[in-house]
């Protein structure tokens, strides 16, 4: 009986090392030129990756919606704002996003109206 | 920034630098409460909902996790029938030679219920716990049977186990047998806190005992077959070494009968707990899940039915006599190994395996106990705080509901194996027996290729379980097993109607909720603001109603004191806040809530017009200062509850440093802590 075969333990480990070095590529890719969201100004093209903190759906009409979301990382949070969209696919909370976009002011928040915007694998690392 | 900008708006500096980023969650200044540093201090840093994690867990690791349950009953079943043959029975030397085909029959039965639980790994991969099986089965009803029927067993595994923990220890250090109920709850303690903290059923904390005791006991059976056959036979325990009861005992010339044995029998039956949480951690388990679950549970089932084999030969051979002081594995091991230093160290070698095995069968109880009382709370048959995930994301309530009663027990009964065995194993078999019809009506139900086998299996399963709850209910009812009994009925009627309960609740809350959404919503809104005394909390309300911009909005006064009144109405006339009327009310009977309500049903009572009352509430930081003022806020609310179109919001005010003579010093407060309205 394989009761104590470690052969598959040794093939788990092998495919999660190679898979842990691949979402690494993706996210260096994905993470250069992001800044911390504590220094982003208001009138500027920014890069930030954060945490999906808060989700809202503001109506406008009966067919007309924005997604509005809170992106945060360690430093700070931005209202990150799609218009005329409800929902925005592999976009929940807790999901890890980089944005980059020109900032303003939506609801006397800083907001960035929307952005281009990269889903990041939960193993990556956020920089802040 | 531009300079430029700032001269033209020099007022407005959010116009030239725009908003700033949000701060970070760790700056927002809510200090925490007390009780969730102290928490934070005892059981570590809180964990996230995504740290959630699903270890999954190779064979040798989930045999030393899911098997001390079972395994550790060895270190005491063979006891409970030489307890319930020679102190119940007083049948004295005949009581060894009926220990074997006592332990054969249970060993039986035990590989019929393994078999059984071979087919619900197969047929319920994703845990198949008996409530499971039985719900799925049986209907929801009996699963409640089933649910109940093992949640009191594991808090009975819980207390049996910690006390056989306890007689292991004192086996070793006598002297330690007066605080053996001590000793006993400090383990539950330590396995409370423990669990509360997130112990991971990390193979290493789990494998090192198991693996241990299982190598004790295998040595000291093989050392005892060695001693019998090569090393000169096995000499009985003299009786010039007992005690005069144990020699009362050893003398006893009671006559064997038929109940007696089913009486034996029934303690034995307690190895067979713990032989479910195989079925009931199946997801834990690396692919595949069931095959693995299956190999494990043979093992495991094995290892148990040899142990348990080993251990009652060698106390039939060595005719140990169950003492209090000396449990029989530490008879057994004693004369096995002898007084050479070699034996004694084995000897403290196989107690403290004992020791801590059982310890952690206790861990079991702790790991089951709570997972299933979710399950069954979650289909609203126990409260609904057992479904909540607290601090370190484990399910702290049933964790310390579980550590309570078992307590509890192990005050109310001594930390004493032998009374809390008759309690025992009729929940485990209740359950066995449910699941095994369920799983026999599933088969004949679905018909599965092979159906006629696992029928066969687990009907076999079912009719000997069942005989075998019958006879244990029959044969330790009058020792204690009554009390389980008659509680299994009760609490299934407990949760029954508890679970009506809900339902009802549930019906009205989602009844024609889409239409009360839409309903017309009333035109007027109508505020009145609680006041007793002029001072910061009322000033505070005062000011937040005005932010309400009501239709109408006055002060009320209930005047329990006409004095107080009279003066209230005068100060109030000195303060700029006197353009708000100040409604002052009669209150002859002192009945603070009934004269809110009637102003409340006044002002609502044009069908049109929603009520807030507001309450000025001071918040206080200490539990002392809080047991120096009444709740009269938090009974007017409550009151409030049952009038429609009425709302409540308190107003928080904090104090703080009131007593050290400082200046009281406002706290930044949030407008409002909570609205409750009628409907929530």
């Amino acid at each position: 009986m394989a009761l104590f075969s470690r052969n598959s333990k040794r093939l788990e480990a092998e495919s999660s090392a190679k898979a842990k070095a691949s979402f690494d590529a993706l996210g260096q890719e994905a993470l250069r030129g992001v800044i911390q969201i504590a220094d982003v100004k208001w009138r500027e093209k920014v890069r930030v990756a954060g945490r999906v903190k808060a989700l809202r759906v503001q109506p406008w009409a009966d067919q007309v919606a924005s997604l509005e979301l809170t992106l945060a990382d360690q430093t700070g949070g931005i209202t990150v704002v799609f218009l005329g969209r409800r929902t925005l696919g592999g976009v929940n909370l807790g999901t890890h996003l980089v944005v980059e976009g020109m900032t303003s002011e939506h609801n006397r928040l800083l907001t960035i109206l929307n952005p281009a915007y990269q889903l990041l694998p939960r193993q990556v690392e956020l920089p802040y | 920034m531009s300079t430029s900008a700032r001269m033209t708006a020099p007022t407005e500096s959010q116009s030239s630098t725009g908003p700033a980023p949000l701060p970070p969650a760790s700056h927002t200044n809510i200090p925490e409460s007390r009780s969730f540093r102290f928490k934070s201090k005892i059981l570590g840093r809180a964990l996230t909902t995504d740290q959630l994690e699903h270890e999954r867990l190779g064979k040798p690791t989930a045999l030393a996790v899911f098997a001390s349950d079972a395994l550790s009953s060895t270190a005491y079943a063979t006891e409970e029938i030489l307890h319930t043959l020679l102190v119940v029975g007083g049948v004295g030397m005949l009581a060894f030679g009926k220990v074997m085909p006592i332990t054969i029959a249970v060993v039986v039965v035990l590989v019929i219920v393994m078999f059984s639980y071979r087919q619900t790994i197969k047929a319920y991969p994703s845990a198949g716990g008996a409530y499971i099986v039985t719900k799925d089965n049986l209907g929801v009803l009996p699963a409640q049977v089933a649910g109940v029927s093992l949640l009191l067993d594991y808090i009975l595994v819980v207390a049996v186990s910690v006390s056989a923990g306890t007689a292991a220890l004192y086996s070793v250090f006598s002297e330690l047998y007066p605080y053996r109920v001590p000793i006993a709850l400090f383990f539950i303690a330590v396995i409370a806190i423990g669990n509360l903290r997130g112990v991971k059923e990390s193979g290493k904390v789990f494998a090192v005992p198991t693996y241990a005791f299982v190598a004790a006991m295998f040595i000291m059976i093989g050392f005892g077959i060695y001693k019998a056959t090569i090393g000169g036979g096995l000499e009985p325990i003299p009786l010039d070494q007992l005690d005069p009861t144990q020699i009362h005992e050893a003398e006893g010339v009671g006559l064997i009968g038929w109940f007696l044995l089913l009486r034996a029998f029934a303690s034995g039956g307690a190895a067979l707990t713990g032989i479910e949480a195989v079925s009931n951690g199946v997801p834990a388990f690396r692919d595949p899940t069931w095959k693995n679950a299956r190999s494990t549970l043979m093992v495991m089932g094995t290892m148990l039915a040899f142990m348990f084999l080993g251990v009652s030969w060698l106390a039939s051979q060595l005719q140990t006599i169950p003492v209090t002081g000396k449990t029989v594995i530490a008879q057994i091991a004693d004369a096995v190994y002898g007084s050479s230093g070699f034996g004694q160290a084995m000897f403290v070698f196989t107690q403290f395996a004992t020791m801590l095995i059982l310890v952690l069968a206790a861990n079991t109880g702790f790991a089951d106990f709570p997972r299933l009382a979710h399950f069954q709370a979650e289909d609203s048959f126990l409260p609904r705080q057992l479904t909540k995930r607290g601090h370190r994301l484990v399910f702290s309530n049933g964790i310390l509901a579980l550590a309570g009663v078992a307590a509890v027990l192990v005050i109310v009964l001594g930390a004493d194996v032998t009374k809390l065995i008759p309690l025992y194993a009729v929940g485990v078999f209740t359950s066995f027996t449910l699941s095994q019809t369920g799983m026999a009506r599933r088969h004949l139900r679905l018909r599965e290729p092979g159906w006629k086998t696992g029928l066969l299996i687990n009907g076999a399963g079912a009719l000997t379980t069942g005989i075998v709850t019958i006879v244990i209910c029959a044969a330790k009812f009058f020792d204690g097993a009554w009390v389980i009994i008659g509680i299994i009925p009760i609490f299934c009627w407990v949760v029954v109607r508890l679970n009506h309960q809900y339902e009802a609740e549930k019906e009205e809350l989602e009844e024609d909720a889409t239409m009360a959404a839409t309903a017309p919503i009333l035109k007027r809104h109508a505020v009145i603001v609680l006041i007793d005394k002029v001072d910061r909390t009322s000033a505070r309300a005062i000011q937040y109603a005005r932010t309400l911009n009501p239709d109408r909005l006055s002060a009320v006064h209930i005047a329990v004191d006409q004095q107080h009144a009279e003066e209230l109405s005068k100060e109030w006339s000195t303060l700029p806040l006197k353009q708000i009327s100040l409604d002052v009310r009669e209150c002859p009977d002192r009945r603070i809530n009934r004269t809110v309500l009637e102003v409340v049903s006044e002002l609502a009572a044009d069908g049109d017009t929603e009520v807030t009352v507001l309450i000025p509430r001071r918040e206080y930081r200490s539990a002392w200062h809080r047991l120096l003022h009444d709740h009269t806020a938090d009974d007017i609310a409550k009151a409030l509850g049952d009038v429609p179109h009425a709302n409540v919001t308190f107003v928080p005010y904090h104090l703080t440093r009131s007593t050290k003579g400082q200046k009281i010093h406002k706290v930044e407060h949030g407008a409002m802590s909570g609205t409750s309205g009628i409907h929530h």
